[in-house]
């Protein structure tokens, strides 16, 4: 795909993987090389010593490419078409649904949770979420396009033109944001949420 | 039926388009999205004039746009190239046209894996006017550029960063080898070729092509033919960022 001068070339064949396996090639493929800097300082902050990484949703999945210290990672993506994109730029990665997994303390030395992906068909239910997120810290962020509306950044990032479900959305994140689920029991971990601003 | 597009479309469709646009040659041709005699007629009821106090006839700058800004006439390059501008936001003056245009953002919408109806109303984070444009100068009337290139604007009608998600569409309203000829709408390929519409590509009256935006297109060299009131006549969807706070 051709690119606007000064931009890496190695993404030129990630958007065309995106095109050629039938998704829109968006704001988010692009835009990871430039975010990947942030994320680390984040992931640094909460788990500076994490080897092995969950990812809910896929999309955070580049962000850990290059990082010689990931020693195992599994992505819980429910969508089908994400799957061609993460094996042929992530081999490594193990690609896990949560309708057979229970996740479980020391699976995991961090998770990586992208907010915008909760309306999606398939995607977990808000209570394997509150299970699995107090197994281990967790980073949630969400980027922000400049939106006034909450809503309106998911429409966005509906980049393979998946069904959108506000209602889903919304219990997903109500989920998350319940912090007696992370924070008020004996187990309590951290939960990080962060928002990253867009180049857009 | 007024739209073929009136019926959604199934996935693997869509999909087909969407691959077109992104992985193909970098436009997708609907064509007959709506009837040619449709689509002339709409031509020739707004660029006859007699609907021309219906609007205000000036440039209203892009960043300008407001929420109350009414349907307006620019002349540009020449007093003859006339571009009518309408809100998808404001109450039409023309049912068919804004119907037609609620269509065509359908289909942008699918093909972009947006929400349905994105951009058609006015708290949505970018929102449409659709313009009928007519040309009827030689020479070049809108000058080879790339959108969401990261080029530089005089104007901008929001962000230019890098998008390759965009796409533009290009609803024709008049015929190569009958109104116009030589030129038209030309187009930079996925893979850097140059294409006219109308001439390299079958596309006519009625006909709907959706582009990527990222590519390098232009609109020159028109001859009008059989001296047509439409010559190159078309619609186009630009949106625009920011319209909500002004």
């Amino acid at each position: 795909m051709i690119l606007p001068p000064g931009y890496p070339a190695e993404l030129s064949d990630i958007l065309d993987a995106h095109a050629k396996d039938g998704l829109v090639p968006g704001w988010y493929a692009v835009n990871f090389l430039n975010l990947g800097r942030d994320i680390g300082a984040a992931i640094a902050e909460i788990a500076p010593e994490a080897k092995k990484f969950a990812s809910f949703g896929g999309r955070s999945l580049p962000f850990l490419f290059g990082r010689a210290d990931v020693s195992s990672c599994r992505s819980y993506d429910p969508r089908e078409l994400y799957g061609p994109i993460v094996r042929s730029f992530f081999p490594f990665v193990q690609l896990c649904s949560s309708a057979d997994t229970v996740l479980a303390e020391g699976d995991f030395d961090l998770i990586l949770v992208n907010l915008e992906l909760g309306g999606l068909d398939g995607a977990p239910d808000p209570d394997w979420l509150r299970a699995s997120c107090a197994c281990a810290p967790v980073l949630a962020y969400r980027y922000n396009m400049g939106d006034a509306s909450p809503i309106a950044p998911c429409h966005d990032f509906l980049d393979d033109g998946s069904v959108f479900d506000a209602q889903k959305a919304l219990s997903w994140k109500k989920a998350l944001s319940w912090k007696k689920a992370f924070v008020g029991d004996k187990q309590a971990r951290t939960i990080k949420t962060v928002t990253f601003y867009g180049l857009s | 039926m007024l739209c073929a597009a009136l019926n959604l479309y199934e996935s693997n469709e869509v999909a087909e388009m969407r691959k077109s646009v992104y992985a193909g040659p970098g436009y997708t041709v609907f064509k007959s999205f709506i009837a040619p005699d449709i689509a002339r007629d709409l031509g020739k009821r707004w660029f006859s004039g007699m609907y021309n106090h219906l609007l205000h006839d000036g440039f209203i700058k892009n960043q300008e746009l407001a929420k109350d800004t009414p349907s307006f006439l620019i002349r540009r390059p020449n007093e003859c190239d006339w571009s009518i501008c309408h809100q998808i936001w404001q109450a039409p003056l023309d049912e068919t046209a804004h119907n037609i245009a609620m269509e065509c953002q359908r289909m942008r919408n699918l093909i972009e894996g947006r929400p349905l109806y994105y951009a058609t109303r006015i708290h949505d984070s970018l929102v449409m006017q659709y313009r009928l444009c007519r040309t009827l100068s030689p020479g070049v009337t809108v000058k080879p550029h790339a959108d969401f290139m990261e080029e530089s604007r005089h104007d901008p009608s929001g962000s230019h960063a890098f998008d390759p998600r965009r796409t533009q569409m290009t609803l024709f309203l008049s015929d190569y080898g009958t109104d116009y000829d030589e030129g038209g709408f030309k187009f930079m390929t996925n893979d850097e070729r140059y294409v006219t519409f109308g001439r390299d590509v079958d596309v006519g009256a009625g006909d709907l092509v959706i582009w990527k935006y990222t590519n390098k297109h232009e609109v020159s060299d028109v001859r009008v033919l059989n001296d047509s009131v439409l010559g190159f006549s078309r619609i186009v969807f630009p949106l625009f960022e920011g319209v909500m706070a002004r």
